[in-house]
């Protein structure tokens, strides 16, 4: 596995936003398809997900979730020097939207932007990338914005209910001190068939009614084999037992498979937390959303060593080690708002 | 285990009630043999067998018998 060490980065703050239009599970019922849908909530514990409207985009989820958390923390946007979004759902084939969102935050100029083309383990590559621009670098603030939009993509009743919009801004700083970040990393190119959308772009340029691949049994044994092999590796590595450990926060594919992690690692069940089942699987989002779920409601300190860890789409996973205090996670945002270029009008 | 005893599980898996499969019925014509049956099977061989089942494996079972053998 590749280690990644980080020293003196903070994570100080962790929004989430999604739309104001929830789809519950119950609300989908016909008479004709009920059993079906009580055994999907009974294996995914997915009550609901979130749709973003037809104009509406991740990078707009961002975009609100990060201007929350600046107004929230008071920082001066001119020290952020480093803007990472993690999304599978770009506004644009070019430019990196992190550009676009660069201006449309009112960044600085001097300010490193680009987007990472990862799904469910996006947010903890991302918090690698972020944190290691930020130690090798001048920048003050560093911001990773982490979220994808799965309803705009051509898909089954199945996938249409397991799978839900979102997007998370987590504020990164520099700070003497800050306890140490670990991160654990991944990759099985091999596998890139198990999850494959392979059109509209240069190998196949053609855009057929369907939206690809999802290989549910090779994902299912890619999970619950690699990511509790790489949690249990990265915590040998680091002397360190979950009982070290207040919670644990696994992206959200679905209960089975966070069941199967969860027992192969041996943490206590209690100490879990899920965004599974108001917010179903939302790739890139899935691990902030966790935190935000349990924490954003509390005002008090509760420093938190958190086990992270991401895995899907590649094959990719990695598996983190982090810190954050329960005062810095804010409350779920539900917005409508949506940034209107102008464009084609 | 005897064969018995991995209907039993299978059943289990499948939330069927006891002694309602045979070796000889078609996985596909079981209701209950859906996506996620399949993903509870993989790990019910695992624990119990401590065998790994693929996805290629998984697609090439035809009858329950299939599945009893690979639990051997």
């Amino acid at each position: 596995m590749i280690i990644n060490e980080l020293n003196s980065i903070a994570i100080k703050g962790v929004a989430c936003a999604v739309s104001t239009n929830w789809v519950s599970i119950e609300s989908l019922k016909n008479g004709e398809n009920d059993a079906t849908l009580d055994k999907f909530v009974k294996t995914t514990s997915v009550q609901g997900h979130y749709e973003c409207g037809p104009r509406q985009t991740a990078a707009d989820l961002a975009q609100v979730a990060a201007q929350r958390i600046i107004d929230a923390k008071g920082i001066d946007k001119g020290e952020i020097g480093v803007l990472v979004f993690a999304t599978q759902y770009p506004d644009y084939r070019v430019p990196s939207t992190a550009c676009v969102l660069q201006d449309r935050l009112g960044l600085s100029k001097n300010c490193i932007a680009f987007d990472v083309n990862l799904g469910c383990s996006g947010y903890v590559y991302g918090l690698n990338i972020v944190a290691s621009l930020m130690q090798t670098g001048n920048a003050r603030y560093g911001l990773l914005l982490a979220g994808d939009t799965p309803s705009k993509g051509v898909r089954s009743d199945n996938s249409r209910n397991l799978f839900g919009d979102a997007s998370a801004a987590t504020l990164l700083v520099k700070e003497e001190g800050a306890s140490p970040m670990t991160i654990a990393s991944r990759t099985d190119g091999s596998g890139y068939k198990a999850i494959l959308r392979p059109y509209g772009y240069s190998k196949h340029p053609e855009r057929p009614d369907t939206q690809g691949v999802f290989d549910e049994i090779d994902v299912f044994n890619f999970a619950i084999n690699e990511a509790p092999a790489l949690i249990n590796e990265l915590l040998e590595a680091k002397n360190l037992t979950p009982d070290n450990f207040d919670c644990m926060a696994l992206h959200q594919a679905n209960m089975m498979i966070m069941k199967q992690i969860v027992r192969r690692t041996h943490f206590d069940k209690d100490k879990v937390i899920y965004s599974i089942d108001r917010y179903a699987n939302t790739s890139a989002a899935s691990i902030p959303l966790c935190f935000v779920k349990k924490y954003g409601e509390v005002d008090d300190s509760q420093r938190l060593k958190a086990l992270v860890c991401g895995y899907g789409v590649g094959l990719s996973w990695a598996a983190g080690i982090i810190s954050l205090d329960a005062r810095d996670v804010l409350p779920i945002i539900e917005t409508d708002e949506y940034f209107d270029d102008g464009l084609f009008e | 285990m005897t064969n018995e005893e991995k209907l039993h599980m299978i059943e289990d898996v499948l939330e069927l009630d006891e002694n309602t499969l045979t070796p000889e019925m078609v996985l596909a014509d079981i209701e209950e043999y859906d996506s996620m049956s399949k993903l509870s099977l993989i790990v019910m061989i695992d624990d119990e067998c401590h065998k790994k089942l693929t996805g290629e494996q998984l697609r090439e079972f035809v009858t329950v018998q299939d599945v009893l053998d690979f639990m051997e």
